[in-house]
């Protein structure tokens, strides 16, 4: 070992950022050359001590060995102190000194030391009467039924005794009737039994140890793994059982509504988003806690990895946990931890498949008019001349059938009887049938996992393998996902530890589906509620897409390509695939410098590879309708300037990203009292992106495409100048981070710990002055082990400690420069001209800083004697300064708003955690763990002043709007002032009087006028888990509240209305105000025509349209059923399983007739999954 | 035995964070994305075609004009914007920022291309190209200037222009700025330097007629100083104009205007001397605006613009067609770019005013010439001077259809008791009207212009 103080390096060697990967490589190598040969030499101990305790040897001793040791405190008091000096001896030998001075002996079980009594033989002397002995077999299981291994099972007063295998089981050859079964184990309570005369079978069910309860819980910052009562700062944990209450393919869906301080803001279903402890800062993009997979920020998308690959996740909450990720931590961290491999652990391998069938979609559940009233209005726009103006418009866009139906009747071309009948026809029709038979199915996803993992002395490895099959609800719309991982670990030396990841994955997307209910459109037009996709004997119908069928039947005489749109044969046709494969490697280096120092490199790699290919076939619409615009015909010429054929857009995205970091850590005790566990480290990242796409015109499959001209401007077949679109598209972006970090805790006599992090970060900000690019964050904290003072003497309450931190974070947005900036624009964006240009960019921010966010952090961690009860319950404080928000500007500067650091954000809040053991019996557990969380935030200061001019302050709550002493997401109203009794108009307020002013009332009404209900997402929340199991059947069942809040519902918009021809118009419709008296029953206006958008929108965010959303809900449920298996000998765990989703069984609500959560849509529909799990020695 | 690795390590550490990082984060997270370095930079800027010519200068002149009306099922149809309904019938709360913050946005973008340039270093063999940067932006800033002058403030009149609130003058691109309301000479003298500073600076030729060259400055002065009602330099400047460009397109000949056509006109034909096209509204798209009847009545048969302007509705009206961008399908927005044919009426006013009648009428017949059948047209002759003028100011009513023009020549006769214009609205059974003391001529600022600078409001 001595050679190693040679370090290959050259004096002066400059570290180029990327050469730290080749760096890695020579590190090992030259490690591994240099390696003392008998470096393999594990159970090799070094010891000086004099008169040191026994406890501080065994300390020693599991530090250089990984061995740990079980004794009793009883035995402890006995113990005689030990000198000993010794170096690189074998362990056994050293334990065969240190014992040989005790009044007691020892054993070795797995890796475990245990100390026990000296037997004494008189005891069996006295044994008499003696019964003939029987073998007891035996299987030993924890509270959660799973088998244990390992366990030490002897007969007291006797030598005799065995250890239990993988599956928990034993043999005791000729034990005698009467005798007293010990059971011990490092992690779980001791528990004695005595053997009956017949007594040949038995189950024991041993309880984890407390004390060992609390060290299992390893909180991971992604830098350190680090006990939870060593840490100050406040973290949530989600353990594997927990993560695995919900089923599916996705990772940060099985948290939603699972994990404290953390909730899920999913009111828009296809954007949705997570706030840990609420949202401090005002932009979008920067709303997103920062995501990080074993150690390294993930950058791609998370539905690449394999949720059977997760083993936990820790969500970081507070400054002195999240500050060590600095300037992207201010919105949380939340960090992932994949399965790893156990040392000696003979191969184990698991298997998990589940299937899940959701519903299709409840589309009956959308409150809109039936067609019938649909129709109705349609006729009375007509008998006002509606839309008759696009009869003359040269794009020809399409009418609705009732509309050509009283077109012809207008033009005596069919008599009135025969129009009334003809349309009695369509309202028997409602498309939503239509959908939920040919559009919609009920989706399915299937699931399967396979694991293999194990351990020797010196290596540890897991491999895994996925596949997922998703089909969801649109017919053509599907995607399966392959993954496959590994995580090996080796042990090459004593000092030196390699560890390397792969994770590969590769998923193809089948998006072929027109799009659902509510995309649904007919090109330049709204739908109409009567379409029929299909005849009586299925063959496709034709609905008029972007033109008039009267147009569309006879243009170009029969010289062009039919032009009829039919959605069946659309959706027939689509070929829209994108392919995706991810590759992520890591490779870590651990070199143990000293006992108490060690160095670390690690990196990762990222790379991402999308390639869509979306085919639009030549017989499908929108490629036809390429080839007609662009067709010239002149008297028996024909022109084709868009080759006939169909069009091919390629899209092609790569992501890459690299990261590496040095790291030592510094683990020391200092004359027993002190403790300092420390790390400093620096970290490079880039993340980068790059998309490349175009479009092939005349694509007739086998790559085989046409010439197009995409700068000569045509008329197009509709008397219109057009350019044939391009579709051409290069970007690249590259985000770079530097970083530089520590973080040290310092504890004194195991109960007062100190701890302080430090970290620098810089980015590329583009063009941001270099004195802004260094952030400097910090945090600094402490925490006090209560229970263990000698003065605290509780049986109740047997620990209790008290915590607190205060500390920074940032939030970075690299989106906005602070020079003028100009953005280049290709010759063909710059038609007619074709010559290359570029476009200012107005977004230009001066003096822009980082955001930073203070946390305070005050915490209670207790639990009560057998643990019937233990928790946490924290009170926090959050301040952010410097928030980027938008800030109107006068317009005559030439942009009507700047983004500025305008805002402070402030809030406070209570996060507290209880988890439970109700009741525990042999056949009978019922678990549970609530979560409550308390998050009221607002903001604080904003630059702008409400100056009462200008226009009202009107929000769904639905985007982030700053407004002073408000929460971010507010929701505020018009007053109304009820219905007008003489004509049904809504009623507003203004300057202190009633008014039908609408313009006025939106646009002039002063701040003050307004009704502020109050935030759109809860300020209280939680969830109630419990878990109910007998005789190894459990049911699980989440229970969550959401407390606080309001939410704008839909209602009738005539303007909206109408402008659709009546699809789509919400029932409210038929609460309207038809005659005097109705104002006493509705609020809904009465129907205005012409059209007033105003009068529409100021009812539509009047305060009638509010209600409170508050809620108490069962969503998911779990039902398992594990095996028995004492009969099995290859299994260790058979599991069947089975889960129900989107429950929505609303126990209680404030609004009435609606659903809270899902007040623009229809619900989500149930699902089902069928799930198996099974674990084989 | 330990020492060594650890500094080592501390090294790479120290090394990773700290060195090379300024070249490292100096690479920029956007490639497409450039700092304004050389004039190259502020060229591509100007060469844009959206961001100069097309879709940025106002159109809200227009909508008031007597030129055009539109059914009453048309004004009720929801795509219709209120702002665009209240100027159809001069409502007084008449408010909108489309026309505020995208003029004001071209000269924000022109004050920071000169502010930018006179940050650069550059060789005198670019000096050309930097004149022709600076001079463009000048000519766009005078030009956007004037744009708002004339809807937001008080038509030019010499003997109050220095009492007479004017609009805020930007002339750098601070958005700090503090916006303060000039008097209306304050105003218009400094459009007028920036359009002067700017004719010494620009090239007599363009490779594009997207780019403003001196004939297309001295256009813009002319049409300035008519609005202002100073003739004698209208006069100059259109005379000026037309020295470098005084070609007229033949409709007779197809291949110059093809009359029967749905778009008749090229773009960038031989009369255009710089182009550019307004923001488009959807209440005067060519399907919606019908053109006043008689205006329609008063083109002659053997008057091609008959024919290469109007085309039938189903419903016997009649639709626009003729605009200068030759795509065909109008969707609302106004030809205003600079043109020989406006020049030619400037200067056969001009001509007329000062009393030179038999100039001005050569003007007049020289343009109608190319405008009527080949071998229809007698030459117009006056008897006296106010003869001459109400056929040109006919004329100019009836070539420069869909340019801007009327709007202005409304403001400019707003206090003539001979050629005040009064326009008059009919829809949903009531009737508006635009008299000539109507407060309108002159639109309200902007509230939140007001709110968030105090400048006083218009009344």
């Amino acid at each position: 070992m001595k050679n190693i103080t040679k370090w290959p390096f050259p004096q002066g060697w400059h570290v180029r950022t990327f050469a730290v990967i080749k760096l890695l490589l020579i590190f090992l190598l030259v490690t591994c050359l240099h390696a003392y040969p008998n470096g393999y030499a594990q159970n090799s101990v070094t010891l000086s001590e004099k008169n040191a305790s026994l406890i501080k040897v065994f300390k020693q001793i599991k530090r250089q060995t990984g061995f740990s040791y079980m004794v009793t405190s009883d035995l402890l008091s006995q113990a005689n102190k030990v000198t000993i000096e010794v170096k690189n001896m074998n362990l056994n030998d050293v334990l065969g000194m240190i014992f040989s001075s005790q009044p007691f002996t020892y054993s070795i079980v797995g890796r475990t030391i245990v100390v026990k009594e000296k037997v004494r033989r008189e005891v069996q002397k006295t044994v008499e009467l003696q019964l003939p002995p029987v073998d007891v077999k035996g299987r030993v299981v924890n509270e959660k039924d799973v088998p244990v291994a390992g366990v030490t099972v002897s007969i007291k007063g006797a030598t005799q005794s065995t250890v239990t295998n993988a599956k928990g089981e034993f043999i005791l050859n000729s034990v005698q009737p009467g005798a007293v079964l010990v059971f011990t184990h490092v992690s779980l309570e001791s528990y004695e039994m005595k053997i009956g005369e017949d007594q040949k079978e038995i189950t024991v069910s041993l309880r984890t140890k407390v004390s060992q309860l609390s060290d299992v819980t390893v909180v991971n910052t992604g830098y350190q793994e680090l006990p939870k009562e060593r840490v100050t700062g406040s973290f949530s944990k989600m353990d594997n059982e927990t993560f695995n209450f919900k089923v599916g393919a996705d990772i940060l869906s099985r948290l939603d509504g699972l994990v404290n301080g953390v909730y899920f803001d999913s009111r828009n279903k296809d954007n949705i988003k997570i706030q840990i402890r609420g949202l401090y800062t005002l932009d979008e993009s920067m709303a997103k806690p920062l995501i990080v997979v074993d150690n390294f920020p993930y950058s791609g998308d998370l539905s690449n990895l394999n949720p059977n690959d997760v083993q936990d996740i820790t969500i970081l909450k507070d400054a002195a946990a999240a500050s060590i990720w600095g300037a992207r931590a201010g919105n949380g961290v939340i960090v992932i931890t994949t399965k790893k491999g156990q040392p000696d652990r003979s191969p184990k391998v698991s298997f998990n498949s589940n299937f899940t069938v959701t519903g299709k979609p409840d589309l009956f559940d959308l409150k809109v008019l039936p067609t019938g009233e649909q129709i109705e209005i349609e006729r009375f726009l007509f008998s006002k001349n509606f839309g008759f103006s696009d009869t003359l418009s040269p794009f020809k866009p399409p009418f609705t059938p009732v509309y050509e139906i009283l077109f012809k009747q207008r033009k005596g071309l069919i008599t009135a009887e025969e129009a009334d009948s003809q349309i009695g026809q369509l309202k028997n029709i409602d498309v939503r049938d239509e959908f939920l038979r040919h559009i919609y199915r009920k989706s399915m996803n299937q699931q399967y996992a396979v694991n293999v993992s194990g351990g020797g002395k010196f290596n540890r490895y897991y491999f895994s393998f996925g596949y997922d099959k998703r089909m969801y609800d649109q017919v053509g719309f599907d995607d399966e996902r392959i993954t496959a991982r590994t995580n090996q670990q080796f042990q090459l030396t004593q000092q030196l530890e390699v560890n390397f990841s792969m994770n590969y994955t590769r998923s193809v997307v089948n998006r072929n589906s027109n799009g659902n209910y509510l995309a649904y459109n007919r090109g330049n037009r709204g739908f109409y509620s009567y379409a029929k996709f299909a005849d009586e004997n299925g063959n496709p119908l034709a609905i008029d897409y972007n033109y008039r069928g009267s147009f569309t039947d006879t243009a170009g005489s029969g010289k062009l390509l039919d032009w009829k749109y039919r959605p069946l044969d659309e959706l027939r046709l689509a070929d829209d695939v994108t392919k995706i494969q991810e590759a992520l490697a890591t490779l870590g280096v651990k070199y143990r410098i000293a006992r108490f120092l060690n160095a670390e490199v690690s990196g990762q790699f990222q790379k991402t590879d999308m390639d869509r290919a979306d085919h639009t076939h030549k017989e499908s619409f929108f490629a036809r309708d390429w080839v007609n615009l662009y067709t010239q015909i002149n008297g028996n010429t024909v022109i084709n300037n868009i080759p006939k054929g169909g069009l091919l857009d390629v899209y092609n995205n790569v992501g890459e990203s690299y990261n590496v970091r040095g790291q030592l850590t510094f683990n020391h005790v200092f004359k027993g009292d002190h403790q300092v566990n420390a790390i400093a480290g620096g970290e490079v990242r880039e993340a980068k992106t790059s998309s490349r796409s175009y479009r092939l015109y005349g694509y007739t499959g086998n790559l085989n495409y046409g010439f197009v001209n995409y700068n000569t401007q045509y008329t197009t077949f509709l008397g219109t100048p057009g350019f044939i679109a391009a579709n051409i598209n290069l970007d690249d972006k590259n985000d770079r981070f530097v970083s530089a970090y520590a973080n040290a805790a310092y504890a004194f006599r195991q109960r007062y710990i100190f701890s302080a992090s430090f970290r620098r970060d810089a980015s590329n900000l583009f063009g941001v002055s270099t004195n802004n690019r260094w952030k400097p964050l910090w945090s600094a904290g402490l925490s006090w082990r209560l229970s263990d003072e000698k003065f605290y003497k509780s049986e109740f309450l047997p620990f209790l400690s008290l915590r607190a931190t205060v500390g920074f974070n940032g939030n970075v947005n690299n989106s906005y420069p602070s020079v003028s900036t100009i953005i280049y624009r290709n010759p063909s964006d710059n038609l007619p001209l074709n010559i290359p240009s570029a476009l200012l960019d107005f977004t230009i921010k001066r003096n822009l800083r980082w955001e930073s966010v203070r946390t305070s952090n005050f915490g209670i961690d207790f639990r009560l004697k057998n643990e019937i009860l233990s928790g946490s319950l924290e009170y926090y404080i959050k301040q952010s300064k410097d928030v980027i928000a938008l800030q109107p500007l006068d317009p005559t500067a030439g942009r009507n708003q700047t983004v500025r650091n305008a805002a402070n954000v402030s809030g406070r809040g209570i996060d507290i955690n209880l988890q439970s053991v109700i009741i525990k019996s042999k056949d009978f557990h019922w678990n549970t763990a609530f979560n409550f969380n308390y998050s009221k935030y607002w903001v604080s200061k904003y630059l702008v002043v409400n100056t009462g001019a200008e226009k009202a302050f009107i929000s769904n709550g639905t985007q982030l709007t700053p407004v002073e002493g408000q929460h971010p997401y507010l929701v505020a109203s018009y007053k109304f002032m009820g219905l007008d009794p003489v004509t049904g108009d809504p009623l507003g307020f203004i300057n202190g009087k009633q008014s039908k002013r609408y313009d006025s009332i939106i646009n002039f009404s002063p701040f003050t006028n307004q009704v502020l209900h109050g935030p759109a997402i809860p300020t209280v929340f939680g969830n109630l888990l419990n878990e109910v199991n007998f005789r190894g059947i459990s049911i699980s069942f989440n229970a969550r509240y959401e407390l606080g809040h309001y939410f704008r519902k839909k209602t009738i918009n005539y303007s909206v209305s109408y402008a659709n021809y009546g699809y789509n118009t919400h029932s409210d419709y038929l609460k309207r105000w038809r005659s005097p008296g109705d104002e006493q029953f509705t609020n809904v206006p009465s129907s205005a025509y012409p059209i007033n958008y105003d009068r529409d929108n100021f009812y539509g965010s009047s305060d009638v349209t509010v209600e409170k959303a508050d809620l108490l809900v069962i969503d998911d449920v779990q039902l398992r059923y594990a095996l028995p298996l004492s009969s099995v000998s290859f299994l260790s765990q058979c599991a069947v399983y089975s889960n129900i989703g989107n429950l929505n069984l609303i126990l209680w609500k404030s609004a009435k007739d609606i659903d809270p959560r899902n007040y623009n849509s229809y619900r989500p529909s149930r699902s089902i999954s069928l799930g198996l799990l099974i674990n084989f020695n | 035995m330990c020492k060594s690795p650890l500094v080592v390590i501390t090294g790479i550490i120290v090394l990773l964070t700290l060195n090379s990082c300024k070249k490292y984060l100096g690479e920029k997270s956007n490639a497409k994305f450039a700092v304004i370095e050389s004039l190259n930079e502020l060229q591509l800027l100007l060469n844009g075609y959206g961001n100069w010519n097309n879709n940025s200068y106002p159109y809200g002149s227009e909508l008031m004009t007597d030129d055009y009306y539109v059914s009453t099922a048309d004004f009720n149809n929801p795509g219709i914007l209120q702002m665009q309904r209240d100027s159809y019938i001069f409502q007084d709360n008449l408010q909108t920022n489309a026309i505020w913050d995208a003029s004001y946005r071209q000269i924000s973008q022109a004050n920071l291309i000169l502010a930018e340039l006179g940050l650069l270093e550059y060789g005198k063999e670019q000096e050309e190209l930097a004149n022709n940067i600076k001079g463009s932006s000048l000519f766009y800033r005078g030009y956007f200037h004037y744009a708002i002058a004339q809807l937001f403030c008080e038509p030019y009149n010499a003997s109050t222009a220095k009492q007479d609130l004017g609009i805020p003058i930007r002339l750098t691109p601070d958005d700090e700025e503090k916006s303060v309301r000039l008097s209306v000479q304050d105003t218009y003298d400094r459009i007028l330097q920036d359009l002067k500073d700017a004719s010494y600076l620009l090239p007599i030729d363009q490779l594009y007629k997207t780019r403003p060259a001196k004939a297309a400055v001295h256009g813009v002065l002319a049409k300035i100083y008519l609005s202002m009602s100073v003739y004698d330099s209208a006069w100059k400047y259109a005379n000026m104009c037309l020295g470098y460009n005084d070609s007229l397109l033949n409709f007779n000949i197809k291949a110059e205007v093809d009359t029967g056509a749905s778009a008749p006109f090229r773009r960038f034909n031989k009369e255009v001397i710089f182009h550019m096209k307004s923001q488009a509204n959807t209440l005067m798209s060519n399907a919606r605006a019908k053109v006043d009847s008689t205006l329609y009545s008063s083109y002659e048969v053997n008057d091609l613009r008959r024919v290469a302007y109007f085309r039938q509705n189903a419903d016997k009206t009649y639709q626009f067609k003729g605009d200068y961008d030759g795509s065909g399908t109008n969707t609302g927005y106004c030809y205003s770019g600079i043109v020989t044919d406006e020049m030619y009426l400037i200067r056969a006013e001009c001509y007329v005013r000062k009393g030179n009648i038999s100039a001005g009428l050569q003007d007049l017949n020289k343009l109608l010439q190319s405008r009527w059948r080949t071998g229809t047209y007698t030459s117009f002759a006056a008897a006296n001077q106010q003869e001459a003028l109400e056929k040109i100011l006919m004329e100019r009513r009836k070539e420069l259809h869909r340019r801007g023009a009327r709007w202005t020549d409304i403001r400019r006769f707003r206090n003539d008791p001979l050629y005040a214009i009064t326009v008059t609205r009919n829809v949903n059974n009531q009737t508006y009207v635009l008299t000539p003391s109507h407060k309108r001529h002159v639109f309200l600022i902007p509230g939140n212009v007001i709110a968030l600078s105090g400048i006083q409001q218009n009344p």
